[in-house]
């Protein structure tokens, strides 16, 4: 595990009487990328924000690369590249103005450099348009430019993957796991989409109701031993008579359960028993979302 | 901080609104170089003429002043005047300069504020208006705030782009004058100086025409600055540009109003009105205003009071906003 670059300890935050945030730690490491999952109204958001400076923590801490973002903010902030909500663009400038402004404010960001950027994103041909004739897909490809352009080492993304098709999706996953890798950033990416995040991510943290319910690694996730269980059988009607077990019958022949790993020779045994002829049963590819739905029991917002 | 002002300053000059307003008022001002140059004819001698039979209409005045056994103390001002006015016409006679030029490419510079600020004003409440606010509404304020520089310093960085637009528009102005009304009417009365009874020296001051027109853009920089001030903290403050836009041009709109009421309504609080204090056109060449109420050092206080306030409120409340969802 790399060196620690993003280290939030019990972040609360207040708004009049509502606890929105409360008690959430996060860390980042080197070559991370850490999925920010919750429902809608979770906090992941608020979150972000806090650790960005662009709301004021009510207790609590936020530490990126040694510095403490209260006492040194412009230390702090200085290796962050962030996407908050959408990419912030001037949709009267081009492309390359919006790079330019950006490039002025940090002391060793040349031509080249926003060349190599652009370049990296995609965006060649398209640079010099005004970002109002740009296309979703193409403006959160330039939201990721501008955020890493002056090189910084902690990346912070609000659903980057919002409005992007499959080829985009890809094709930002490949580039964010190569500047895990190959630059050593840690990136935190909040977002709806697991199914994505599962592809990218190695760290899950899990929010809800402002606060964290879970933080572990994606193996770890994804290895609980409870399952969901498919079965094809000639004919599902017995099954029903099965009062120990409760199938989740689908049709005339495909039925689904849910079981600890440890129950299924005894399931198998029992359904020979009665009779019950047996093609497959196969175990649920346990995705992210049922990992997430099932440690969040479904959203209800306080 | 000086990134930050460049990079305020590009994103202006990029809109298009700027090159809007600026054919807006070169139409403005050739319609009315034109009208000028074909109300009023400066040429020939005449002036001196006319010059020459209000020094003989003088002289008689002043004798029958002199006549008198005593002089009240309103005939001994009106007796300084007319020494004045007596030396102002023996200039133009001796110098054959056309001093009180009315409708020459001079006349216009001379009174280029009076005839033109309303554009520098409308362009500057809209510059200052949009500058925060519009940041704010299209959530690209977010983009600023997570930079290494401090809320003061992005503050002040907008604020001083929108001066720094102030002075340039005034440049620029003139500039155009300049040329215009060169072109319409002539370039020759630009030499001519401009001549001004200072009541303090009770002499006559010779003043350079630009020189001229940089005191009296400094006279009225004070009505222009808390325009902004107070567009500019409105768009900060509400994140409103609508209202940023409308309330500054409402308080211009009713200064001349107010200062009508001072007459009839004579009540001391209405010596702390911003609007009443804001001119110091009233100061220049030893002036004194009309109401004893204000003098020159009490009107500088209550335009950097004002100041102070609005700009201070602006501040405080961007230093401690949440930035919510945008």
């Amino acid at each position: 595990m790399g060196k620690l670059i993003l280290k939030c300890t019990n972040l609360s935050k207040k708004i009049g009487k509502k606890q929105v945030l409360e008690d959430v730690s996060l860390y980042v490491h080197e070559g991370d990328i850490v999925g920010f999952i919750g429902p809608n109204g979770a906090g992941k958001t608020t979150t972000i924000k806090l650790v960005l400076g662009l709301q004021k923590i009510t207790s609590g801490e936020v530490i990126i690369n040694g510095y403490n973002l209260k006492e040194d903010f412009k230390k702090a902030i200085k290796n962050v590249g962030a996407i908050v909500e959408s990419p912030d663009l001037y949709m009267y400038l081009s492309g390359y103005e919006n790079l330019k402004l950006i490039a002025n404010l940090y002391e060793d960001v040349d031509e080249k450099r926003i060349e190599e950027v652009v370049e990296l994103v995609g965006l060649t041909n398209r640079i010099k348009d005004k970002v109002s004739r740009y296309s979703l897909g193409m403006r959160q490809r330039l939201g990721i430019a501008q955020a890493i352009l002056h090189r910084p080492n902690v990346l912070i993304l609000d659903e980057p993957t919002n409005g992007l098709d499959p080829e985009g999706i890809k094709e930002m996953r490949e580039l964010l796991e190569k500047l895990a890798k190959e630059e050593g950033m840690g990136i935190l990416i909040s977002s709806h989409n697991l199914a994505e995040l599962e592809t990218f991510c190695n760290k899950a943290c899990i929010i809800q109701n402002g606060k964290l319910i879970e933080e572990t690694s994606l193996k770890n996730l994804k290895e609980e031993t409870i399952s969901n269980y498919i079965l094809e059988v000639k004919d599902t009607k017995p099954l029903k008579k099965m009062k120990k077990y409760e199938f989740d019958i689908k049709n005339e022949t495909i039925c689904s359960i849910v079981l600890e790993k440890e129950q299924v020779p005894e399931l198998i045994k029992d359904l020979v028993n009665e009779n019950v002829l047996i093609y497959f049963i196969k175990k649920d590819a346990r995705t992210l979302e049922d990992a997430f739905l099932r440690k969040t029991g479904g959203n209800v917002i306080e | 901080m000086n990134k930050l002002i460049k990079n305020e300053l590009t994103k202006l000059i990029k809109k298009k609104s700027l090159y809007i307003m600026l054919i807006i008022l070169i139409i403005f001002m050739i319609i009315n170089n034109i009208l000028y140059s074909r109300a009023y004819s400066n040429k020939g001698d005449k002036y001196i003429e006319d010059a020459e039979t209000q020094y003989e209409q003088l002289l008689e005045y002043k004798e029958s002043l002199e006549s008198l056994e005593k002089m009240s103390k309103e005939e001994e001002e009106s007796y300084n005047i007319i020494i004045k006015q007596m030396e102002k016409n023996q200039y133009i006679i001796d110098n054959k300069q056309n001093v009180d030029a009315v409708g020459d490419n001079r006349f216009i510079l001379r009174t280029i504020f009076a005839q033109y600020d309303i554009f520098i004003i409308i362009y500057i409440i809209m510059i200052a208006g949009t500058i925060m606010s519009e940041e704010f509404n299209k959530g690209t304020i977010k983009l600023l705030l997570i930079k290494p520089y401090s809320r003061t310093q992005i503050f002040l960085a907008k604020f001083i782009a929108c001066i720094i637009v102030l002075l340039c528009s005034a440049l620029i102005m003139v500039l155009l004058q300049v040329i215009i009304g060169g072109l319409i009417l002539d370039f020759n009365s630009l030499t001519v100086p401009i001549v001004e009874y200072n009541s303090a020296t009770q002499d006559l001051q010779f003043i350079n025409l630009f020189a001229y027109i940089g005191l009296d853009f400094l006279a009225r920089l004070p009505i222009y600055l808390i325009l902004l001030a107070l567009s500019f903290a409105c768009s900060t403050i509400l994140l409103n540009t609508a209202t940023s836009i409308v309330i500054p041009i409402l308080v211009y709109l009713f200064s001349g109003t107010i200062e009508g009421f001072l007459n009839g309504i004579n009540a001391k609080w209405m010596r702390f009105i911003i609007t009443l204090n804001w001119n110091f056109e009233t100061y220049l060449f030893g002036r004194k205003p009309e109401i004893s109420a204000f003098s020159l050092g009490f009107s500088v206080f209550i335009c950097i009071l004002y100041f102070v306030i609005i700009i201070g409120a602006a501040y405080y409340n961007f230093r401690r906003r949440d930035i919510k969802n945008i």
